[in-house]
């Protein structure tokens, strides 16, 4: 009877042939492996469910491309980028770059991936209770960060791809896409248990993208102020705040 | 409150969420996949927490690895040991196989040479996450489509698992009928081999026939050759929980429910003629 190989290097070249895609040296590989023809099931089966895992977490942007196009795309990720993340769900955070890579001319398909990504992290991130107005109070403005809920993700779009991925999501008529040279930001977050998004304009950007980083909201205004009235800049953030405390944005203040 | 398992359940699929979340759902207990449910937030968990509430829980996980040459993910045990924490789960469970070996996961059940140096490993892991879930796990024996050289029966391999590490068997009746059609060998005999008496959950599933042997595709009906394999089972294990999984072509919840009725009988008939 013939032995069989150490359990290490059983494994490293039972892995490298589900990985391979040319079939003459996979079947070199399956070959050192002494099994039978049936050893395909396990590539076929490790395939498909990486296929199938990029299509459940990036649903509007498989429908945007089609079943064949999606596929390929997912098999060239697949290929040449190999799970390695203990959870499946984990699997395809960069598919996007990988998208962007194959249609350079059409962004839409690349942020469409971004916002089903964005999406579905939100949806399953850490719970966290919102405040409202009445979370005001107390707070000592000179000194308090606003300290957005954990599901918050900003996404920078160059397209209309938000647009598109809503139209995709209700089922409605996709608008037509458009391309901006300077990119707009998307937020993505969760309210209760359903995510949302919208987009952000300058003034809003620059206060999300501070707070995250922990700025406070006085270090924020004085940033908004400096190229404009102090007075203006205090109202302009204070508006945006109320609007976040009205949209279940903050989780409170650091 | 850890319930104990008992009686007869179905692995809980989105399509009838609503159905457990309600407590409407004609089973005793109810199984999920434990990775669709470690993330941290959100509807998922309270999807499991309210169905918690209404039956007692089966763990099953499909990440473990402990058959893998590179021992067990530490920040995949810490995971699954907060929601074993959270939901008080009556059983955990995972399979014999391993997914991936040097910073690669195939997040597929792929099958683990049965030798002694594996055997080596798998009980290492075994105990590592027992000792780290503080529990006893049941594991799954695996649908097979190779074997490799130089190797012992499955019955041998998994008898010795339990012995030295004090895990329970997780019988899925459908993999014996898989794997010993696959490999050529009497169900009926792979069945006497197995180590019975540590059965503590058994799994039924509907299978396929595949270019290269059944594939065990959980997309079908329950076969009428593993109802009686699961007869037999039964007759010999004396009242095992028992539950349906069901992962594709998923039907109504009353058909799965009628389904699992067919295993109340067959269970019940054992009772009697035992």
């Amino acid at each position: 009877m013939t032995a069989v190989l150490p359990l290490a290097e059983l494994q490293q070249k039972f892995s490298a042939w589900l990985r391979e895609p040319d079939d003459d040296r996979a079947r070199a590989l399956a070959a050192t492996l002494q099994v039978g023809p049936a050893i395909v099931v396990y590539q076929n089966n490790y395939r498909v469910s990486l296929v199938e895992a990029l299509r459940e977490t990036h649903k509007r942007c498989a429908a945007w491309l089609g079943d064949d196009a999606f596929a390929a795309a997912a098999a060239h990720h697949i290929d040449a980028h190999p799970p390695s993340d203990w959870t499946i769900d984990a699997y395809g955070s960069t598919f996007h770059a990988t998208l962007r890579e194959l249609w350079r001319d059409d962004p839409e398909v690349a942020e469409l991936a971004m916002i089903d990504r964005a999406v579905g992290d939100a949806f399953v991130t850490a719970d966290a209770v919102p405040i409202d107005a009445s979370g005001l109070a107390g707070v000592d403005w000179d000194y308090a960060a606003i300290r957005p809920v954990p599901s918050l993700r900003l996404l920078s779009l160059r397209s209309n791809a938000d647009a598109l991925w809503l139209a995709l999501a209700a089922g409605e008529p996709v608008p037509a896409v458009t391309i901006s040279d300077a990119p707009g930001t998307v937020m993505v977050w969760r309210q209760g248990f359903e995510p949302v998004m919208r987009r952000a304009d300058v003034t809003e950007t620059l206060m999300v993208e501070r707070s995250m980083a922990g700025a406070s909201f006085a270090q924020i205004c004085d940033e908004m102020a400096s190229s404009g009235d102090p007075a203006e800049a205090v109202t302009s953030a204070g508006t945006v705040l109320g609007r976040w405390l009205g949209e279940a944005l903050v989780a409170g203040f650091a | 409150m850890t319930d104990a398992l008992f009686g007869f359940g179905l692995g809980m699929r989105r399509p009838h969420y609503a159905s457990f979340t309600a407590g409407d759902a004609a089973v005793d207990f109810f199984e999920v996949i434990s990775e669709n449910f470690m993330g941290v937030g959100g509807r998922p968990i309270d999807t499991l927490m309210r169905a918690r509430g209404h039956y007692p829980l089966a763990l099953h996980g499909v990440s473990l690895s402990v058959g893998s040459a590179d021992g067990l993910n530490r920040d995949y045990l810490d995971v699954l040991k907060v929601l074993v924490d959270r939901i008080e789960p009556a059983v955990v469970s995972d399979h014999l196989c391993w997914t991936g070996i040097g910073g690669f996961n195939s997040h597929d059940l792929l099958p683990v040479p049965l030798t002694e140096e594996a055997l080596d490993t798998v009980c290492r892991g075994i105990d590592q996450a027992q000792t780290h879930l503080g529990r006893q796990m049941l594991f799954e024996n695996p649908s097979t489509y190779i074997a490799f050289p130089g190797t012992i029966p499955e019955w041998e391999f998994l008898h010795a698992m339990v012995r030295r590490t004090g895990c329970g068997l997780l019988l899925d009746v459908n993999n014996v009928h898989v794997s010993a059609t696959n490999h050529g060998l009497d169900p009926q005999a792979w069945l006497n081999g197995l180590p019975l008496d540590a059965v503590g959950q058994i799994h039924l599933a509907g299978h396929s026939q595949g270019e290269h042997g059944l594939i065990d595709t959980h997309d079908a009906a329950i076969d009428p050759q593993v109802w009686a394999l699961y007869a037999e089972t039964i007759r010999r294990t004396g009242p095992v929980p028992t539950m349906i999984e069901r992962d594709g072509n998923i039907p109504d919840l009353d058909e799965l429910i009628d389904e699992l009725g067919q295993a109340r009988t067959l269970a019940a008939l054992a009772e009697v003629v035992a």
